[in-house]
């Protein structure tokens, strides 16, 4: 026997193995059990590959969504809340004020602005310049306490810009008496005098005006009178006034000239 | 189409039997062929003539697996083809690797001896069936369809080397089953 009997004898095996064996000549083999193995691993990964490939997408798309709608939807909620907020904070912030200011008035209460207020109708504007520049919510809170604090001063002061008393004045010889009871001067130096006509207003018919030391010696006030000495001042007869700064007396100047 | 309809179509002597045949084992004879001959015109010519041997050999064949039966039919065609060419260029040296490897079980002289090779078969399928299946189809695959080592391996998942060295521990193995079997070599 030799090598080219024994394959022609091969020929003639069995025909089971020559079918078990014939498996795709020259392609993977698909009977055989590794080959097997590898290919359910092959078609294992490739379903996995398919599933990461289909879920791939979905997250980026919902990672797209929750990164740009979610701080949106934050800013919009912010927005919102702080809208809300920004009234009680801003009435939250008057009234601190408000208790700041109403510090000098430990029992200051709203019963209590009505009859203040009502008292100095005219006052709130100059208090408010005065105390502080304050907020438009914590104004009228500001103004009560002002006119609280105006009610205990004498509203006859000098220094306050009220309303101006006349007040009586008899002219003789060129000496003026003016009648100040219930006036309260506090520095006559200081003062200053302006005569007019009593039928034309002040800043039209002025006659003479000037210091009010250069018609008294006096610097303080005795007693209820006030006497100047008119006699250099030439005045024709008939009703004048002197305005000496917060109060004005009238006089009249008798009929015969006296110069 | 099943094989046993295919055969029903040779018994009857229906002409379609033949392009039946081709449609549905073509390519594996061609490939069994090709393995062998590795020329293009000798693999029609060896294909051609399995389908005739097919129909010369039915009626009186009743093949109940028609694949192994035109296997076995081409193979002879081819290894014919083959010697009577007696052309290393041709066969692509599997078929000539193929009995280098074979001399190592037969021995290179050619005996007086009449070798039946009907029993010769015999006995090796006894030895195959004493074979694991992947042994088997190694064996099988080398030297019944001549298929190179690299096919073997990429089938198997197997590397070459591993391949060469099984096929050698299998001769080797043949061998000893043959001579058991009194078979001087």
């Amino acid at each position: 026997m030799n090598a080219d009997r024994l394959l022609s004898a091969i020929s003639n095996i069995d025909s089971r193995y020559i079918d078990e064996a014939a498996y795709e000549l020259g392609a993977k083999a698909v009977s055989d059990k590794s080959v097997d193995e590898k290919i359910v691993s092959i078609h294992k990964k490739q379903r996995i590959r398919k599933m990461i490939l289909i879920a791939l997408p979905s997250v980026a798309a919902i990672l797209l969504i929750v990164s740009v709608a979610l701080p949106a939807l934050l800013r919009l909620g912010k927005s919102n809340a702080a809208a809300t907020a920004e009234a009680p904070a801003a009435a939250s912030e008057a009234a601190s004020e408000a208790a700041a200011e109403a510090t000098e008035e430990p029992s200051y209460d709203a019963d209590a602005e009505a009859p203040a207020y009502e008292a100095e109708p005219s006052a709130p504007a100059y208090e408010a310049e005065v105390e502080s520049p304050a907020v438009e919510a914590a104004g009228e809170a500001t103004e009560s306490a002002d006119e609280s604090r105006r009610d205990d001063k004498t509203s006859q002061s000098l220094n306050a810009d009220t309303s101006v008393p006349m007040l009586s004045a008899k002219y003789t010889d060129g000496i003026l008496t003016i009648n100040i009871q219930g006036i309260e001067i506090a520095d006559l130096s200081d003062l200053r005098y302006t005569i007019s006509r009593a039928d034309t207003p002040s800043h039209e018919g002025v006659i003479a005006e000037g210091p009010l030391s250069d018609l008294t010696d006096q610097t303080n006030i005795t007693g209820d009178e006030l006497i100047l000495d008119l006699s250099d001042i030439s005045l024709d007869p008939g009703d004048h006034c002197i305005d000496l700064g917060s109060f004005t007396a009238e006089f009249t100047v008798p009929g015969s000239s006296n110069y | 189409m099943q094989d046993c309809e295919i055969v029903d179509l040779y018994w009857a002597r229906s002409e379609n039997a033949i392009s039946e045949t081709d449609g549905k084992y073509g390519r594996y004879c061609r490939k069994i062929a090709m393995n062998i001959v590795a020329n293009n015109e000798d693999c029609e010519e060896c294909v051609n003539d399995t389908y005739l041997s097919a129909w010369d050999s039915m009626p009186e064949e009743r093949p109940n697996l028609l694949a192994p039966f035109l296997a076995a039919i081409v193979r002879n065609h081819s290894l014919d083809l083959y010697r009577k060419n007696h052309s290393l260029k041709r066969g692509a040296g599997q078929t000539a690797l193929a009995l280098d490897e074979l001399t190592e079980v037969a021995g290179g002289a050619d005996t007086e001896d009449a070798v039946d090779e009907i029993l010769l078969a015999r006995h090796i399928n006894t030895f195959l069936d004493r074979l694991d299946k992947q042994s088997r189809q190694i064996f099988v695959r080398r030297y019944f369809y001549i298929d190179s080592l690299s096919d073997i391996a990429d089938a198997h998942s197997m590397s070459e080397s591993a391949v060469k060295s099984q096929l050698f521990r299998l001769r080797q193995k043949l061998k000893e089953f043959l001579e058991k079997e009194g078979y001087e070599l």
